[in-house]
């Protein structure tokens, strides 16, 4: 009978199996992966990765609180200042990054610099920036809704 | 313990796995290129790097310019390769080993600038146990226990990714998280068209919060879920994705992949038309983990409404698992 033809019973399934050893070691691989991220959800943070918390939007702003928002402000060559993106492709990291490291700014502005620096790197068809501050902006709320924004000068770097 | 063991191992289909590794490899090329070139980009601004505490249990280098291009254009490479040979289930352990230590190791740079994604866990531990399989081809009809564990372990990471979540939420935000305005808060930061017409309704986002805590802590659930029902968890959760990504642009895209390929049936998608002649009749295929999803209490096999696979009639499954096959 040629191979094509059909088989007289079901198909054959091979199915593999593990031995008691692996699935001990596999078993406990995944308990102590669960234990690690439990661990690292109560008492860790995000330097813990992979085992932090996953922390994601998990803060609570006060329904009359403040909504905070890091913006860069750069001198042109011609000395004025315009807010500029922070964003990685223009300064080498986002937003978030550098809100994640306000204190580190705020104690040695010249990290600023880096950034000015950076967009030398990767924008160097633009004018070079003469300078750059970090401006944190505070949205206010009043029962949820937007009301207006203050800001503060966090650290300035000039070239 | 005999369940912990079924559920733990009950085979699934091998294509399974070699489907899982075609679109996990190609997502990193796409990741790395498209989706969060940061790398690339740090490479400007190494000085503001602030190391892991992995990265610094590992003694790993502090990153320079040079490491971050060597890292990621020996991952990409590595990646197209791996997911090419994938149908055929050759050189995977050693590729994907190598593939799931340079990504973890581009990880752990990108994370070190002040900023930790949290959707990515779900993926490396998929890039982490991929490689433990061994056998599993495209069109091939055999199911392991090895599969089975590691598809498990996706699972794991990806309910989570969205149950600790919520002890996060509690942790850092409170009891009160669920009545802040943190979903003002966020649409305010990165808010898209559509999330900003929301600002109007702010009780749409503070009942979304309720809303997203709710789902957060009955996520372990999709783990036992059986059947269509878990189709439609499913397909509730990436629903909830979209929604976020409508809204704020944010998009989990590497933990929604571990969603979609760990939890659905997608040697389907290449079994249809591939199964030969053969005898007729038989259940359908498994679920992914759902192992006796269709065997009734006394262990006879019962079909569910909505469960069975496109095929043309009399045309049997390829490869179904041994577990589906009447017990009794």
């Amino acid at each position: 009978m040629p191979p094509s033809a059909e088989p007289a019973g079901p198909p054959v399934t091979r199915q593999t199996s593990l031995s008691a050893r692996a699935k001990g070691v596999r078993l406990m691989a995944a308990v102590v992966g669960v234990a690690l991220l439990c661990v690292g959800t109560f008492w860790g943070d995000d330097d813990a990765f992979p085992f932090g918390p996953f922390r994601m939007y998990s803060t609570s702003t006060p329904p009359n609180g403040n909504i905070h928002v890091m913006a860069l402000e750069a001198r042109m060559p011609d000395g004025s200042w315009r807010e500029v993106p922070l964003d990685a492709p223009v300064v080498g990291v986002n937003r978030a990054e550098v809100e994640g490291q306000v204190p580190r700014f705020q104690a040695d502005p010249a990290l600023v610099g880096k950034l000015v620096e950076a967009h030398d790197r990767l924008r160097p068809a633009e004018p070079r920036w003469t300078g750059a501050r970090l401006v944190m902006r505070y949205l206010k709320l009043r029962d949820r809704r937007f009301v207006g924004t203050e800001e503060r000068v966090v650290a300035q770097w000039l070239r | 313990m005999a369940a912990l063991n079924r559920w733990f191992f009950g085979p699934v289909p091998l294509a399974r796995v070699a489907v899982f590794r075609i679109a996990a490899y190609l997502f990193i090329p796409l990741d790395l290129l498209v989706l969060r070139p940061l790398g690339s980009q740090h490479a400007s601004a190494t000085d503001l790097y602030k190391p892991l505490i992995v990265a610094e249990l590992l003694h790993l280098p502090r990153p320079t310019p040079w490491l971050i291009v060597v890292v990621t254009w020996t991952l990409i490479p590595l990646a197209l390769a791996a997911a090419a040979l994938a149908p055929s289930g050759r050189w995977q352990r050693v590729l994907g080993t190598a593939i799931f230590l340079l990504y973890f190791e581009q990880l752990i740079i990108s994370f070190s600038f002040g900023k930790v994604d949290h959707d990515r866990i779900a993926y490396v531990v998929a890039l982490a146990v991929l490689p433990t399989v061994a056998g599993a081809r495209l069109r091939g009809s055999g199911s392991a226990e090895s599969a089975a564990w590691a598809l498990r372990c996706v699972q794991i990471a990806v309910v989570a990714t969205y149950f600790l979540s919520a002890f996060a939420k509690l942790r850092f935000g409170g009891i009160e998280w669920v009545n802040s305005a943190t979903l003002v808060r966020a649409v305010m930061r990165r808010g898209t068209g559509v999330g900003r017409l929301l600002l109007d309704y702010p009780w749409t986002l503070h009942w979304a919060q309720w809303g997203i805590m709710l789902m957060e802590l009955s996520s372990p659930v999709v783990l036992v879920l059986r059947g269509r029902w878990r189709y439609a968890a499913v397909g509730v959760l990436t629903a909830f994705h979209l929604m976020v990504y409508a809204t704020i642009s944010i998009m989990f895209w590497p933990h929604v992949l571990c969603l979609l390929f760990a939890f659905l049936p997608t040697e389907r998608l290449v079994r249809r038309g591939a199964a030969g002649a053969g005898a007729a009749g038989s259940t359908a295929p498994t679920l992914v983990g759902g192992q006796d999803a269709h065997r009734g209490a006394a262990g006879e096999t019962v079909p569910v409404v909505g469960d069975e696979p496109v095929r043309p009639v009399g045309q049997p499954p390829e490869g179904r698992d041994a577990q589906e096959q009447p017990q009794g």
